[in-house]
């Protein structure tokens, strides 16, 4: 597909100028490159806003006492209803914005507010029903002059970051077998890595890196089966300090399980240039009726670490074995230094599906911290900090209580007390901030069969607010990583399924389901601001600075797995259980549509 | 599960009475709506009881096999786009709403082949849906009539 110059050739080669000036400093390492980009606090070059994804911005003009003074600088519309998740990247004078399913890219030059170019892929929109929970797209990366887009349908595309041209494209995956992608590419070095979507799908999961020069491929790493398809080393990959021996991948399954052993990964990757690793996690194991796949069924539900270079695993550690509740383990793993024990530690902290907050050492895989950033996790009474196993509660284990057999009041449900929506990290307090759902589940499994390109789900589920709590199903976190701590928390009436964004100015932010993006102080969780946008929030807050100025963006649009709860409701449907009025409850409160608002603090009173 | 006969006859409720027509070629429509209306009454596919509160508000239904079989194919192959309860979500629509827009064999039409430009695909290849397609539209039935409230149905004793 040709991209579309929408403005005459003095616009784009305006912008032309701006993004070549800031790429001046030469693009012999991709790396260095990058990283010299992300190191300048002006931009937002890389979601996350750096390989460590610790969403902590510099940036200080907006701060705990002006920013209540915050109005729209400007706003622009998508154009495209289904939920957004994921932020823009900014570099320079350039802002680019991704869309959901088409996929379509907007680079808009900050001087004039110009499209310059956009980009807008010719999909097969069958990709659309193999797609679970709506067709969401996190986000684009950035590398070597060029645009990273990877579209719905498993295409990663490269186009030029001045012009939108296309300088290759790869496919990295099959609709046909339920294989889509909806996750965010990272640049590291001289390669771009994605990942696969179709949990829901039975597909096999895995990461892939290809060179960013000419998208060939550098290494694959599946999540399941051989130890040479999973680039594993029984020797010297190490899960909880111990080598993992030979065949893990297969011996954890029955059968060909593994074939169709799920482990996708949708998620984020964060990176650390030092240690040279990548780091990622692994989605649920195949059909969520756990009697059909007994074992451990590794390494899905896997905080993994792998060398950028070759692929293979460092370290790997398994936060769910033999899962009974889609704890589906694709979320971030943020990369901070802190001092735990009176000794400094490199660590990574993950706020997984579970209800468990993880902290382990990023170079060993050590486990240091595992504990419950929500006391209504029932599901595990604790972690085993020996063998780094839940001890599961039997009550509330599906898998143990059989197919045909409803499980009730499981905490926390399928969406996990915290989804995709990443946390951020301020060094000033050395608080996380993390949004979370508050939601639970009756969880009943059944015997499924396998069909490719078609669900593989074997389970219904019912979800409620969690019972016996403040009735809302949401609530933003400050979390002490090194003790396992909640430090304090505000409650949401809807789940906060929104990124989170902390600054420099002690203010952190979010968006909400209802469509409000708040400010709150790191200190308290006070809320200092909000702003009503156009529709609910399941995008991640972002900053960048223009023209000496500080500016905050979200991108609203209500959908996603969230918008499970948008339901046009019949009468008599808050009848029963009581589940489903609470979920639709959201319906009163936003409709669906795309936009992006940018917020700065005023030129004058 | 009620014979093929009973269901045909379902589906020429007022709004649907002229493609039954065409198909069937029955009397009067003033007949055959009033045919079919009393048919459908005797012969639901589904059976449903419900227990009240206090305050006549339903809190519980029992239904039987097909219709419980129904409601947890829905729950583990429809639920993720069409919502939990068949209420709908941002992405896909409500249901028990567009039940009322369609002839039992249109509903299996849709869940063959898919619709929507492709955004929902068809169900023919999938065995997990496909042979219990009749107690699937037996169940999004019972939800579409009202006389099943939201939630996990309980199940008559077999």
């Amino acid at each position: 597909m040709t991209p579309r110059r929408l403005h005459h050739s003095t616009v784009a080669l305006t912008a032309a100028v701006s993004v070549g000036a800031v790429m001046a400093s030469g693009n012999a390492f991709a790396n260095a490159n990058l990283m010299e980009l992300m190191a300048d606090t002006g931009n937002n070059a890389i979601t996350g806003i750096n390989y460590a994804g610790t969403r902590y911005s510099e940036l200080n003009e907006i701060n705990r006492n002006n920013v209540h003074r915050l109005v729209p600088a400007w706003t622009f519309s998508t154009g495209v209803l289904r939920g957004h998740e994921g932020e823009p990247i900014v570099i320079g004078d350039m802002m680019y914005v991704h869309t959901p399913f088409p996929n379509n890219v907007y680079a808009i030059d900050l001087n004039t507010r110009q499209i310059v170019w956009s980009y807008e892929p010719d999909q097969d929109s069958a990709v659309i029903g193999v797609m679970c929970c709506d067709t969401v797209y996190r986000g684009l990366a950035y590398g070597e002059g060029k645009i990273f887009l990877q579209q719905a349908d498993t295409t990663l595309v490269a186009l030029d970051a001045e012009t939108g041209e296309k300088h290759w494209s790869v496919q990295n995956g099959d609709p046909a077998v339920g294989e889509t992608n909806t996750n965010a590419p990272m640049v590291a070095g001289d390669k771009v890595i994605t990942g696969i979507s179709g949990g829901e799908f039975g597909v096999r999961g895995f990461a892939v890196a290809y060179y960013i020069e000419d998208g060939s491929q550098a290494w694959k790493a599946y999540s399941t089966g051989p130890d040479d398809e999973m680039l594993v080393d029984p020797e010297n990959t190490t899960s909880m300090l111990e080598p993992i021996g030979e065949n893990t991948g297969l011996d954890s399954w029955e059968g060909d399980e593994w074939t169709r052993g799920g482990g996708t990964t949708w998620g984020w990757f964060t990176y650390d240039p030092d240690l040279n690793l990548v780091y990622y996690g692994t989605g649920n194991p195949g059909t969520w009726n756990p009697a059909q796949r007994p074992g451990d069924n590794k390494w899905s539900m896997t905080i993994m670490a792998r060398d950028l270079d070759t692929g293979v695993a460092r370290w790997l550690y398994q936060k769910t074995p033999w899962d009974q509740w889609d704890y589906d383990g694709i979320n971030e793993n943020i990369l901070v230094d802190q001092e735990i024990d009176g000794e400094m530690r490199q660590i990574l902290v993950n706020f997984d599906r579970n209800g468990f907050g993880y902290t382990l050492d990023r170079e060993t895989g050590e486990l240091l911290v595992a504990e419950k950033y929500d006391e209504t996790v029932n599901w595990a009474t604790h972690v085993d900090m020996e063998t780094g196993r839940p001890q599961v509660v039997d009550e509330y284990a599906p898998g143990v209580q059989g197919p045909d057999v409803n499980t009730q009041g499981i905490c926390p449900a399928a969406l996990g007390y915290k989804d995709m929506q990443p946390a951020s990290f301020s060094p000033r307090t050395g608080l996380f901030y993390v949004p979370t759902n508050h939601i639970c589940m009756d969880y009943e499994p059944y015997e499924v069969s396998y069909v490719a390109g078609q669900p593989y789900v074997g389970a219904t589920l019912s979800m409620f607010p969690t019972p016996d709590s403040f009735g809302g199903m949401g609530k933003y976190i400050a979390w002490d990583a090194t003790k396992g701590e909640v430090v304090w928390e505000q409650e949401e009436k809807f789940a906060v399924w929104s990124g989170s964004l902390t600054t420099a100015g002690d203010v952190t932010f979010h968006g909400t389901l209802e469509g409000y993006i708040r400010a709150r102080d790191v200190h308290t969780g006070e809320e200092l601001w909000n702003f009503r946008t156009p529709s609910g929030i399941i995008g991640n807050v972002f900053t960048y600075e223009h023209d000496g100025k500080q500016h905050i963006g979200i991108l609203s649009g209500i959908g996603g797995w969230a918008g499970i709860g948008m339901a046009a409701g019949l009468e008599g449907d808050t009848e029963g259980l009581g589940a489903v009025g609470a979920f639709r409850g959201l319906y009163d409160h936003t409709r669906l549509g795309g936009t992006l608002t940018v917020f700065a603090l005023p030129d004058f009173d | 599960m009620k014979s093929r006969v009973s269901r045909l006859i379902l589906s020429m409720m007022p709004g649907c009475g002229l493609i039954a027509l065409g198909v069937f070629g029955l009397g009067s429509p003033v007949l055959a709506n009033g045919v079919a209306e009393e048919a459908a009454s005797a012969n639901k596919p589904y059976t449903v009881e419900c227990e009240r509160n206090e305050e006549g508000r339903r809190v519980s239904c029992t239904v039987d096999q097909d219709t419980f079989v129904g409601w947890r194919t829905f729950g583990g192959n429809c639920a993720q786009c069409h919502g939990q309860d068949a209420v709908g979500s941002s992405f896909a629509p409500n249901l028990i709403r567009s039940m009322d827009n369609m002839t039992e064999e249109q509903f299996y039409a849709v869940l063959e082949n898919g619709q929507a430009g492709g955004q929902m695909p068809g169900f023919a290849e999938n065995p997990n849906v496909w042979r219990h397609k009749e107690r699937l539209y037996g169940y999004l039935r019972a939800r579409a009539d009202g006389e099943l409230i939201g939630g996990r149905p309980a199940r008559f004793d077999q």
